[in-house]
């Protein structure tokens, strides 16, 4: 009964969300800025998918396990949340352009000099690898796994990988490549990456250790095992900012960057991306880890999500407020608001988002110890 | 053939026939919009003003400079955004465009914007001049201009108008520095 | 090339298209087929040559007609005067726009209230025609006045006869009424174009006080074709030719004539003026009595001839007539001894000028008008070297001294004698266009006779012959519309009861905007014909919806040429549907028809034309038959060719510029024949004869920090009703311009709201302020003639409505004598 009322639910939520995107569709507006909060809701899922690929490919392919098998038990999860982020980036990407039903094109008039036909591709290419990784732990579980199929297993985990860092690589491609936007012009690779693990783990952490609440040992481990990842990263996304800060004050990116360290936008960067988004959830993950709990680790999570996302709406808007234009001395100046109908879009996703999550754990057999009994993958 | 548009500084008036002229006859379905270009909060048309107030003022007219390693091509994933093979300018195939604003985004100059009723990314030339230039003939802003400031034609031909123009006065190209390689000659003297 | 977008919609099916979608469409498919092609048109798609009507240069234009639709403009290649700038680009927009005014309208609220009822033309025009009786019966036809612009200029002296009034006044005294009158008095010359520069071949020109792109395209692509020609504009703004490589010199307002007595000054002093010139053709070498006036013969011979000016011939040692003097001294100073034995002293004219220019060393100039010497040095040197020519001036309704700056130019021109020289100032030749109403004598009967042959016999001119109000006060004026507002106000020098507005809106247009708030109210009959809401409407007791220059059939002559051309007018379109316009020409008739039927039939009316098909088809046909057969009777022209020509170039030159003609072998129209440096018309009528220099007399000078002149200026843009089109919405600058220091010294950013008090009229107005280099420290600049509109009828959030009308700002005053207008004015700023 409980299992029906949550596939009803999170089917209805899924209704609910496409019937949002789809109002909000029809009500774009256009704004001064040609890339705005949708295309920032898509970076985020889109690099929490691949960041979620790259957290777990450090069971599905470097073979760490956890002391009591933790992380195979939660291999399953860990991919559905990649899927479910990665179909959430899609619909919002959908949603942000203005012909989705062409989006066939890409495909057809392929372009190879362009990043984003790539990214479509490589997406499309990451998604099946995805759906095939997840059939494969499904049908064949994953303790411990014969030769041919632990040879699978590898290299279907590696083909994953090496997909995911490709779509992060390009991912900042897309923004690093454009010469009109100085912020984002250079290497964002390293930057995107930090982020797409922190935003991963983040997101597993909150997705995994609630599915599996009550197993107390299991969270204690996924604690622990979060809370190191987030540590670990944090610093070295300080890093990075530094990085890019010290670039950009001596490049023309400094004319958008400044408004980030030292103008309009200052308070929240410092506050929100430095002091709640790097900050506190350091000290929060570093002590989850020493001692095990889940609270501060869920918190750090929290934290890091909203921030990141805060990170990459000023990364991603800020940069197109101010260009130089063509003549020496004078800067184009653009303002940016987000609409009503953006809103219905990202919020249609974010509905989704966990929905789909939730639905696919009622249908497949994805917690520890489930096993396949219909049509193949169902439970 | 390499088609490219010359605009000279030293003497331009500002008249605006060009703006307004492309404005009116490539896009007047939407002449009368309220805000026909929300975008640039500008009127529908493929010519921007931008003004210096400051030092010694000066003016550029914006608009597509048809590099000949345009960035709005690169990142187009559907290749809509093309060098048209004919005339070496950048022109968009609407019927391959999926409306993901990348090129907008990636052209360094502002020349593009959204059309407000089909939200496809717009540029110069628009789709009258598309077919004037076809026809052997210059583009709109450049038959009105009132001040022999504008011309257009082959950069590959020595002999045309353009090309001697060029090949006589003191010329820029706008970002240069870039290395977009714009089809587009600012004359300075 | 491949299939896009649009070819999928026309392949859709082009009839379905006309029907179902919006009719631009159609137009984007036909003009690209058109061009495309190049083939021959379809007969709904065509390209029609007319001349532009968005402001008075009438420049020559190409439309595209598209299905009954202006769908795009060029301008006409080899046109004398091509167009075109962004005023006709926005002709598109005009036609059918909503703004539009459709119907004839009725008052039925307060004056100002703007509440109108629609009636039909019948009804208007016979409650207009009651009214005009009844104000004639009391107070005489002179009562009745008309106010225009350019647009139905040509028809008004026919207008004054139909209501026999004398006062059609127009906009002259805003404009360039203190020009005109200096370019007769030195010159011999009238209106702006009479004479002007010879663009396409001058070396150097300096424009003071004038920009190119104000109207006439012509002269812009006559400069711009001249690759050695080097620009100098003084202006307190910096006018959009100067975003070329032009030198700005950006002076104090209404000082202008400090700063070109100055080059006077360097050019005599250092001997760079053309002494040959001067003594020749000139009146520099007249003898000038202690009483300023000029020796003449008559005052050393008993029964000399008083037209005979008297110089010094060198050759002879004596004194000679200047016409048959073979080497007039300039420098002459001496005594004289007059018929009666008197002695006297006499100097040179040229002496004069020398002694008024001294007190204007670079150094003193510089003082005044803010111009260093060395620049005013050298600007004189280049002048004099390049052999410069200065424009003659345009828009000379500024500062209240303006005549004296005109002068001057003039006389700057004169001194190293480039005058109708290629690349000088040159006298255009007159296209000796048919006036539309001339006045005959037959058999000793005084005749008003049209130039479609009607004639109206003496005894119906009404007041026609009574003193116009404006020339009651200013003698010399070409027309004051604001000595009609003391006439309706102040009924002096009588009353004036019913007010005619025809294409202008004197609101936008005259000084002191709440003086003629103050008249409209008082008038017992205000009639606007127009095709937009100027603000005037709002006062008006009936609105008459004109015609649009596309819809009309006229032939002109070509203004801003040196050749003498004429041109055409074509009906290109005719009104959109549901707009029940039309030409102001049949609304006067048809007024007259019914109020005074033996004027209009004397004119040449019937009761017929009340039918506007007829009106249009045979009665203008009669008047442009009338005025293609005097001009080719005038120019003995085969008839056939000249109008196959005229109608397939849209013009027709009748005469190319000859250079050398005036003053060389034709005399000028001053009282000597001579370009008068030394002005007699000026002396006569109580003026000084030599330009000077005095500090602005319309408007109390700013003296306090926040204290700014606040002058205006015209651009490419400038058009009453263009201004009003949407294109203008963005490309239309309602801004006022302040210098960065004064920002910075009163703490004003770019874009701030700043509110601005007339120091003499108190008026108060707040308005958004750019921070430019384009202006000129301690001056405020806007656009005139464009922003801060105030009609009702104007929807509340019309762009339209921001930025000032500089008129709110500025007295009423007017140039003595001379009669010009002063726009300029002080205001006191404050930050919001």
């Amino acid at each position: 009964m409980k299992r029906l009322t949550l596939e009803i639910l999170s089917i209805l939520a899924i209704i609910i969300g496409l019937i949002l995107i789809g109002i909000g569709f029809t009500r774009k507006a256009i704004h001064e800025v040609s890339w705005g909060s949708l295309v920032v809701g898509y970076a985020i899922f889109a690099i929490m998918a691949l960041g979620s690929s790259i957290v777990n490919s450090i069971y599905a392919l470097f073979g760490y396990r956890g002391p009591k098998m933790e992380l195979v038990n939660i291999a399953k999860l860990g991919v559905l949340f990649s899927i479910a982020t990665l179909i959430s980036a899609f619909l919002i990407k959908f949603a942000g352009v203005s012909r989705p039903l062409d989006f066939w094109k890409i495909y057809v008039y392929f372009n190879p000099d362009s990043r984003i036909a790539w990214m479509t591709l490589l997406y499309t290419i990451l998604l099946i690898f995805l759906i095939v990784k997840l059939v494969f732990f499904i049908r064949v579980g994953s303790i411990e796994l014969v030769r041919p199929l632990k040879w699978i297993k590898l290299v279907i985990a590696a083909l994953v990988l090496i997909t995911t860092i490709l779509a992060i690589s390009n991912l900042a491609q897309i923004y690093g490549s454009i010469i009109a936007i100085p912020g984002w012009y250079g290497l964002l690779a390293p930057y995107f990456i930090a982020i797409a693990i922190l935003l991963g783990a983040s997101g597993q952490a909150l997705f995994i250790m609630l599915a599996l609440r009550g197993k107390t040992e299991l969270i204690q481990f996924l604690s622990r095992y979060y809370g190191f990842i987030l540590a670990l990263m944090l610093p070295i996304l300080a890093f990075f900012l530094l990085w890019n800060i010290v670039t950009a004050r001596y490049s023309t990116a400094w004319l958008t960057y400044s408004e980030i360290v030292t103008g309009v936008y200052s308070l929240g960067f410092w506050v929100v991306v430095v002091v709640l988004g790097i900050i506190a959830p350091f000290i929060l993950a570093l002590y989850s880890f020493t001692t095990g709990k889940y609270l501060p680790v869920i918190l750090a999570s929290i934290l890091v999500l909203i921030t990141s996302s805060y990170n990459m709406y000023l990364q991603i808007i800020v940069h197109q407020l101010k260009a130089l234009e063509p003549l020496a001395g004078v800067i184009r100046e653009a303002s940016y608001t987000i609409t009503g109908s953006e809103i219905l879009i990202i919020l249609g996703s974010i509905i989704i988002w966990p929905a789909l999550y939730v639905l696919a754990i009622q249908l497949l057999p994805l917690m520890p110890g489930e096993k396949p009994s219909r049509l193949y993958i169902f439970k | 053939m390499r088609l490219a548009y010359l605009w000279d500084s030293t003497k331009c008036i500002a008249c605006m026939a060009c703006v307004v002229s492309c404005a009116g006859s490539n896009y007047s379905e939407i002449m009368r919009f309220e805000e026909p270009n929300p975008m640039m909060k500008w009127l529908g048309g493929n010519i921007r003003v931008v003004i210096r107030e400051v030092g010694r003022p000066e003016l550029r007219l914006v608009s597509c400079f048809h590099c000949d390693k345009p960035p709005c091509v690169l990142v187009c994933p559907t290749r809509a955004s093309h060098i048209d093979r004919d005339t070496g300018l950048v022109l968009l195939d609407e019927t391959k465009c999926i409306g993901c604003k990348a090129c907008i985004v990636a052209c360094p100059y502002g020349a593009r914007w959204l059309h407000p009723t089909t939200l496809l990314p717009e540029k110069c030339p628009g789709p009258v001049c598309i077919d004037i230039i076809r026809g052997g003939r210059k583009p709109i802003c450049v038959s009105v201009c009132p001040a022999n400031a504008r011309d257009f034609g082959d950069i590959d031909d020595p002999n045309s108008s353009i090309s001697i123009k060029i090949s006589k006065s003191k010329s820029e190209r706008p970002l240069e520095l870039l290395g977009t390689e714009p089809k587009y000659f600012i004359v300075k003297g | 090339m491949k299939l896009k977008r649009r070819d999928f919609i026309k392949a859709a099916g082009l009839t379905a298209l006309t029907i179902s979608l919006p009719a631009s469409k159609v137009i984007v498919d036909s003009i690209r087929r058109e061009e495309a092609k190049g083939a021959s048109l379809a007969p709904e798609v065509r390209w029609v040559k007319t001349y532009c009507g968005m402001c008075g240069a009438l420049c020559g234009i190409e439309v595209l007609v598209n299905y009954g639709r202006p769908a795009g403009v060029r301008p006409i290649l080899g046109h004398p005067q091509p167009g075109l700038c962004g005023r006709s680009s926005s002709l598109k927009w005009l036609w059918d726009s909503p703004l539009r005014l459709k119907k004839p309208m009725k008052r039925v609220g307060e004056r100002g209230e703007a509440r109108f009822v629609e009636v039909d033309w019948d009804t208007a025009l016979n409650e207009i025609a009651s009214k005009l009786r009844s104000i004639v019966e009391k107070y005489g036809y002179k009562a009745i006045a008309i106010t225009h612009h350019d647009v139905w200029s040509y028809y008004m002296p026919l207008f004054s006869y139909l209501l026999g009034t004398p006062n059609v006044i127009s906009h002259v005294s805003m404009c360039h009424a203190n020009g005109t009158v200096a370019r007769g008095h030195v010159l011999g010359a009238g209106g702006p174009p009479t004479i002007d520069p010879d663009y396409e071949n001058a070396s150097y020109l300096l424009l003071i006080g004038r920009t190119l792109s104000t109207a006439s395209m012509g002269v812009v692509n006559r400069a711009t074709s001249n690759e050695k020609l080097r620009i100098v504009v003084v202006d307190p703004r910096m006018p959009e030719v100067g975003f070329g490589n032009v030198e700005w010199v950006p002076i104090i307002p209404g000082t202008d004539a400090a700063f070109v007595l100055s080059l006077i000054h360097v050019i005599i002093e250092e001997g760079l003026y053309d002494a040959e010139f001067l003594k020749r053709y000139t009146n520099a070498p007249f003898l000038i009595k202690p009483d300023e006036s000029p020796l003449t013969e008559a005052d050393i011979i008993e029964g000399g001839d008083t037209r005979k000016y008297l110089v010094w011939d060198l050759k002879v040692n004596g004194l000679v007539d200047h016409k048959a003097a073979a080497d007039p001294d300039l420098l002459y100073t001496g005594k004289v001894k007059l018929k009666d034995d008197r002695e006297i002293d006499v100097k040179t004219a040229f002496i004069l000028l020398k002694e008024r220019a001294s007190k204007y060393k670079p150094e003193e100039a510089e003082k005044i008008t803010g111009v260093d010497a060395r620049t005013i040095r050298r600007i004189a040197r280049e002048f004099a070297l390049y052999r410069g020519v200065a424009d003659d001036t345009w828009y000379t309704a500024k500062n209240g001294n303006d005549y004296d700056n005109v002068r001057a130019i003039l006389i700057l021109n004169t001194l190293i004698g480039n005058i109708d020289k290629p690349g000088g100032l040159c006298y255009a030749e007159s296209a000796r266009f048919p006036s539309i109403i001339t006045v005959r004598t037959i058999e000793g009967k005084r005749y008003a006779e049209t130039v479609y042959d009607a004639r109206m016999p003496e005894e119906l001119f009404g007041d026609v012959g009574a003193p116009r109000v404006d020339r009651v006060k200013y003698r010399l004026t070409p027309s004051t519309f604001d000595a009609i507002l003391d006439a309706i106000i102040k009924e002096d020098p009588y009353p004036i009861k019913a007010l005619f507005v025809i294409g202008t809106s004197p609101i936008m247009r005259d000084m002191n905007t709440s003086k003629v708030i103050e008249a409209y109210k008082k008038l017992d009959l205000l009639v606007i014909i127009n095709i937009l809401p100027q603000e005037d409407v709002d006062y008006a007791d009936y609105v008459l919806p004109d015609t649009i220059f596309l819809e009309r059939d006229e032939i002109r002559s070509t203004k801003w040429t040196l050749h003498a051309s004429v041109q055409v007018e074509n009906r290109v379109i005719i009104p959109p549907e549901g707009y029940d316009v039309r030409d102001a020409l049949w609304v006067m008739f048809e007024i007259v028809r019914r109020a005074f039927p033996e004027r209009a039939v004397a004119l040449g009316w019937s009761s017929e034309y009340a039918n506007y098909k007829k009106y249009e088809e045979e009665f203008l046909h009669k008047l442009n038959e009338g005025i293609i057969s005097k001009l080719v009777a005038t120019w003995k022209l085969d008839k056939e060719a000249f109008t196959r020509e005229l109608n397939e170039k849209g013009y027709y030159i009748l005469k190319r510029k000859e250079y050398y003609v005036r003053p060389y072998k034709t005399a000028l129209g001053t009282p000597s024949g001579k370009i008068e440096i030394y002005s007699l018309t000026a002396l006569a009528n109580k003026l000084d004869p030599l330009p000077d220099y005095s500090p602005p007399p319309a408007y109390t000078l700013p003296k306090a920090p926040n204290e700014f002149y606040l002058v205006n200026g015209k651009g490419p843009l400038t058009s009453v009703h263009a201004s009003l089109m949407e294109p203008m919405k963005y490309v239309g600058d309602r801004s006022i311009w302040m210098n960065p220091r004064d920002a910075e010294r009163l703490g004003i950013r770019d874009g701030d709201l700043i509110e601005l008090e007339g120091i003499d009229t108190r008026a108060k107005a707040v308005a958004r302020v750019k921070v430019t280099n384009r202006v000129r420290e301690g001056v405020l600049f806007v656009y005139s003639q464009m922003w801060g509109r105030r009609s009702k009828l104007l929807p509340q959030n019309h762009f339209a409505r921001e930025g000032i009308n500089p008129h709110w700002f500025s007295k009423d005053y007017v140039v003595p004598i001379v009669g010009g207008g002063a726009s300029n004015s002080s205001v006191r700023v404050r930050k919001l």
